[in-house]
């Protein structure tokens, strides 16, 4: 029989369990309300359209990452590769027209995800240092392609998806939604989303199992590849200009995001809408950072500020809640 | 005589269960006490609140009648315990001698190793256990079975008076067990207390002076060995006697065409040679020591150990067999031999780690989605037929017992339809009810008409449910056994002898 | 009493293992040494100016700069971590080593930087011990971190060192012929070898890395070995910050972008395994002298500075594709011995 006490500890137990697992949406909702209330520019539709779409170039970038990283892998080449697309589209979008650009942008991004991939199941080399061996060269090959110059974008049409709104709200943001969608699809509705789970989960077991774990670790990279790239097109979009450098960090803001939206580094288990509304809470701080007159280079403090706060959340919540394998 | 450690009313609550109620424990010097207990009995618990890793939420420890608490894990070594678990604790990149001294290394002046000295002090352990290791080997080249001796040679360099041993012998081969029990019985006789923690009753009918046993984190009982026989020790473990149930054994299948055919077998540096038929409707038993080749057989008719030569017949087809994939494409199925490392997946649901090899669509397009209706009866049924023990489908695996994982596992074989069955260690860190259990289902998959292979260390339990059973021995095929012809002895002369 | 079964097959294996691994110890420290003859061979060959003497000093004074750090990354991987900030700490160290020069002597300089530098290691450390957090993720926070504040406290200014002619000959200047910042880096060798491979703290750290639980099991304090280390590596991308800003004379927040990678590679083309447990220092020298001998040549040769980008990003594949192979082998090795 359970006493009042148990109960109510049980109810507790549940409170803490609902605040534990929603954490960042809370957070997020708390930061819109207070800074909205404390400044008035925030509350401003179009700021709030902008911060949607500046949320959307790392928001979609990690879409990606989080099922990589529950497949237990990282990819820190993004920025190369981003600028390796973006530059990819700006040069190739005067001779092909926008859609064919666009898909050719989008199968590079896919090329360079099985790249990666490939570099890191063939050559068994630790996903992060491979990575960053990779984004050196996509970088470099960025450069040479462009002659480390400025390729300006000045097709209409192509504009109007970076600017475009519908309904007030930013396209970029509507794909991010889109992608989010197709994600979530993927990786609780396929079976490679399964398998993307389980390789994060236990490697070996997979093998045992006969899961085909070296494809299903190129496929999580080639999601990466993609929505990496289609970030690049939008940032591109956006930007009316690409150049080898145009996403510096971006491997940084991309994996603040996934953390801070709760996604486990260890692989395994993570929440794409964890990631969604990271993203939103990550562009919201830097955007309030703007308004109070915060110098730029305060973001890149504020970014590792906030991967550490996040991981230390997370350091808490397991040992408080008790969550994690048994 | 003066108990050297005592353990009073020692209780360890954790969230949501007791694992110890009220122990009392004590372990005399020169005594080698042995502890048993199910699965979650609360024998790990108790070794790790001696080791420092856990501390009691009641009663005391007194050690030489002084009251002790230890915080850390330091703190009990400093006491003069020493735990030797089945986890191997030694870093592969270091000698054996560094190894021996980590944490206590010689300095000699400014600071510096003094290696000579480390090196001398090491051998000379070493000697005494009689491995015939450099000690400035790197310990990442030595073979599993030295691996264990260095870890005991560890134990023993140090100043201790209580070593605890969790299942020591489980990797050690027969020859290595004999060693053991010899240098127990060593330090039986310098005045040292052994705890020795093990599955294995008749290991502790050798070697042990007392037993304790526990069951659901209570003391049920402490008795000397001599008192006692095995179906009591179980009695008491289990709080129930243990209905022999009649194991029936089929007479090998009829003329038809074996569903492992395999000749000649070999898997560089483990199995040199092995020829036999596995048939549908047989549980064929596969016995030999640590070494012998077992693993490498079941990993090598699954495709993930590379063969050197030979041939394997499927059904009376040849099957290159060259990746898990292929082999399950032929309907083979393996049960692996460590579960937690190589079976399941802790972060995936119960339903999840059932169904992780379910094909429902017909195509394969329509392969790349999941079928969720179709897997929730799949595992419905299943979950019925195996009586699997688990709240609901969508509950994390790692909630489950030992024993119902390894049901789980063993359910992936009914969910991919398999018909050749290569169980290794089916019931290895599963408690005795469910060994029973275990033990049933692996008899009626094969009535039912599969073709199932048991690799297994513990030789008692090939005894009872092999219609035939095979001895490996340094990777030669020693013995083939049928009927009542296979005995204890029989096997376990076979594992260690030479070809008849 | 011997054992006459199954150690037979162990017993082989003791007597037949060294020769293959001994050729694989062999190799790692020669391989990398081999490569730099050619490399310097080859450019001698083709880039006319490589083997001059001002040419060398300049080549054997970058390659300091990067060992010294590339000592401190060694004893991380050894202990199976990564630091991914040291880029951004050589950028914000060189700016307090500028900073602190108009105010105290040299000395002095040095050593508060050097301080400055232990101090961001440490706080590296306890947050990857406290939080439990993955190294080069925590490092990755504190790139992000050093690199803003570096850039904030210098308003993205350069910071000009004029008339500091005593500081500059720390870089300029030759103790017995040899340039100074070689002098340090052969003196920050000895010092990590010798912590690495003759103290208990060294034997603790390859522990650590090569397998954790038994550190703890031996009770080693893994948290106090985590923040030690990554205190080193701080320092000694403090070090590197002290030298380069000798060298510039001219800092600003942008320094060391890219320094990581480059202390990675060398550490791995210098025989440091990423598997952890185990260091090769004097390798990491060497590669640091490959890698400038390699930058030196394609200077001449004129070639463009992102094509060293990518060489560098090729020849850190490189590296780690043969870490790889020769962990494969060595495992073959050992399952075909049993």
């Amino acid at each position: 029989m359970e006493t009042a006490a148990q109960a109510g500890g049980r109810r507790a137990g549940a409170l803490a369990n609902i605040l534990g697992r929603y954490f960042i949406q809370w957070l997020l909702v708390l930061a819109v309300i207070v800074l909205g209330l404390l400044n008035q520019n925030f509350r401003q539709p179009a700021n709030l359209a902008n911060i949607l779409l500046q949320a959307s170039f790392a928001g979609i970038g990690a879409a990606g990452m989080t099922l990589l990283i529950i497949c237990g892998a990282f990819d820190l080449s993004v920025a190369g590769l981003l600028g390796l697309c973006g530059v990819a589209l700006a040069e190739v979008l005067p001779a092909a027209g926008v859609v064919p650009a666009i898909i050719a942008t989008l199968a590079l991004g896919a090329v360079l995800g099985v790249a990666n991939g490939l570099v890191v199941t063939k050559a068994r080399i630790p996903a992060f240092i491979a990575t960053l061996g990779m984004m050196n060269i996509y970088l470099a090959l960025a450069f040479i392609w462009t002659n480390a110059q400025v390729i300006p974008v000045l097709n209409k049409d192509f504009q109007g998806l970076g600017f475009g709104t519908l309904l007030g709200v930013p396209i970029a943001f509507l794909v991010m939604i889109v992608v989010y969608a197709v994600a979530y699809l993927v990786l609780n509705y396929t079976t490679y989303g399964r398998y993307i789970r389980a390789v994060g989960s236990n490697e070996i077991a997979s093998r045992v199992a006969g899961l085909p774990v070296d494809r299903v670790r190129v496929f999580a990279f080639v999601m990466v590849g993609v929505f990496t790239a289609l970030a690049g097109i939008l940032l591109t979009g956006m930007l009316s200009s690409a150049n080898a450098i145009m996403a510096t960090g971006f491997e940084l803001n991309v994996i603040a995001v996934v953390v801070v939206g709760g996604t486990s580094l260890a692989g395994g288990q993570g929440t794409l809408f964890g990631s969604f509304t990271g993203a939103l809470f990550f562009t919201v701080i830097n955007n309030s950072l703007n308004m109070f007159g915060v110098a730029a280079y305060w973001q890149y403090v504020a970014v590792g500020l906030i991967i550490i706060f996040a991981l230390g959340i997370e350091a808490l919540r397991r040992r408080f809640m008790g969550v994690g394998r048994g | 005589m003066e108990p050297i450690l005592v353990a009073s009313q020692i209780s360890k609550q954790f969230p949501g269960v007791r694992a110890l109620d009220a122990v009392d424990f004590e372990l005399l010097p020169g005594e080698v006490h042995a502890l048993v207990g199910e699965n979650g009995a609360g024998k790990s618990t108790l070794i790790k609140i001696f080791a420092g890793l856990l501390q009691p939420t009641d009663g005391r420890i007194l050690l030489r009648g002084q009251p002790v608490h230890f915080d850390s894990p330091l703190q009990s070594q400093a006491a003069g315990i020493s735990v030797i678990t089945q986890e191997f604790n030694l870093v592969p990149q270091l000698t054996v001698a560094e190894n021996i001294f980590l944490g206590r290394e010689v300095i000699g002046p400014g600071g510096l190793l003094d290696r000579r000295a480390i090196r001398a002090r090491s051998s000379q352990v070493l000697q005494e256990l009689g491995l015939n290791v450099p000690a400035g080997q790197r310990v990442e080249y030595l073979g599993v079975g030295d691996k264990q001796l260095v870890e005991i040679a560890k134990a023993l360099s140090r100043e201790f008076h209580i070593i605890i041993m969790d299942e020591p012998t489980a990797a050690l081969n027969a020859a290595e067990v004999e060693r053991l029990f010899e240098i127990i019985s060593n330090l039986r006789q310098r005045g040292i207390a052994v705890l020795y923690v093990s599955h294995r009753l008749n290991e502790i009918f050798r070697i042990a002076d007392r037993v304790t046993v526990l069951r659901d984190g209570k003391r049920v009982g402490t008795r000397p060995i001599k008192e006692l026989t095995e179906r009591e020790v179980i009695t008491l473990m289990l709080g129930r006697t243990l209905e022999e149930q009649a194991i029936s054994h089929q007479a090998a299948a009829g003329e038809q065409v074996p569903a492992l055919s395999v000749r000649d077998l070999r898997v560089p540096g483990s199995l040199h040679g092995i020829s036999f038929d596995l048939h549908y409707g047989e549980v064929l038993g596969c016995a030999g020591l640590i070494g012998s080749g077992r693993s490498e057989l079941m990993r090598a008719l699954f495709g993930i150990a590379p063969r050197s030569g030979g041939e394997v017949r499927i059904n009376g087809e040849p099957a290159q067999l060259r990746s898990a994939d292929e082999a399950m494409r032929h309907g083979i199925f393996l049960l692996p031999e460590d579960r937690k490392v190589e079976g399941i997946f802790p972060d995936l649901t119960v339903l999840e780690n059932l169904v992780i090899n379910a094909r429902h669509g017909a195509g394969r397009l329509a392969n790349l989605f999941l079928h969720l209706d179709a897997e929730r009866q799949e595992y419905a049924q299943v979950r019925g037929s195996l009586a699997i023990r688990a709240r609901a489908p969508s509950q994390g695996i790692s909630a489950l017992s030992g024993g119902n994982q390894q049901k789980v596992l063993l359910g992936r074989a009914l969910v991919t339809q398999s018909r050749i069955l290569l169980l290794n260690e089916p019931t290895r860190g599963v408690d005795v009810g469910t060994k029973v259990e275990i033990y049933q289902l692996i008899r009626r998959l094969a009535q039912e008409g599969r073709a199932v292979l048991v690799s297994s260390s513990d030789v008692p339990e090939l005894v009872h449910i092999s219609d035939r059973c095979m001895v490996l021995s340094a990777g030669q095929l020693t013995a083939l056994l049928e009927g009542a012809w296979i005995t204890e002895d029989a096997v376990v002369a076979a594992a260690v002898g030479h070809t008849t | 009493m011997q054992s006459t079964v199954t150690t037979d097959a162990a017993a082989s294996t003791v007597r037949k293992l060294p020769f293959v691994i001994r050729f694989f110890q062999f190799f790692e420290s020669l391989g990398v040494l081999a490569m730099l003859l050619i490399v310097i061979v080859v450019a001698s060959v083709i880039a006319p100016g490589f083997f001059t003497s001002t040419n060398l000093t300049n080549l054997v004074i970058t390659a300091a700069i990067t060992a010294v750090t590339g000592f401190g990354m060694t004893l991380a991987i050894a202990m199976k971590g990564f630091d991914l900030s040291v880029g951004s700490v050589e950028a914000l160290t060189a700016i307090i080593a500028s900073s602190l020069l108009p105010l105290v002597n040299i000395p002095l300089t040095i050593v508060g930087t050097l301080i400055a530098g232990l101090f961001i290691g440490v706080i590296n450390g306890l947050v990857i011990s406290k939080l439990r957090v993955p190294a080069f993720v925590a490092t990755l926070g504190m790139m992000g971190i050093a690199r803003g504040v570096a850039l904030i406290y210098t308003n993205g200014q350069s910071v000009l060192l004029v008339g500091y002619n005593d500081y500059a000959a720390l870089n300029t200047g030759k103790l017995l012929g040899i340039p100074v910042p070689f002098v340090i880096a052969l003196v920050t060798l000895a010092v990590f070898y010798v912590l690495l491979q003759q103290t208990p703290f060294g034997r603790h750290v390859c522990a650590v890395g090569g397998n954790e639980q038994a550190a703890i099991a031996s009770g080693l304090r893994v948290d106090t070995i985590t923040m030690a280390v990554f205190g080193l590596v701080g320092a000694t991308a403090a070090l590197s910050g002290v030298m380069l800003s000798s060298k510039l004379l001219i800092v600003d927040g942008t320094l060391g972008v890219g320094f990581e990678l480059q202390c990675i590679a060398i550490s791995v083309l210098g025989g440091t395994s990423l598997a952890g447990g185990s260091g090769n220092m004097p390798g990491t020298l060497v590669a640091a002298l490959l890698l400038a001998a390699i930058s030196s040549a394609l200077n001449i040769l004129n070639v463009e500075a992102f094509y060293q980008y990518l060489a560098l990003g090729l020849l850190l594949i490189f590296a780690l594709v043969l870490d790889t192979l020769r962990r494969s082998i060595i495992t073959g090795v050992m399952t075909r011995g049993r």
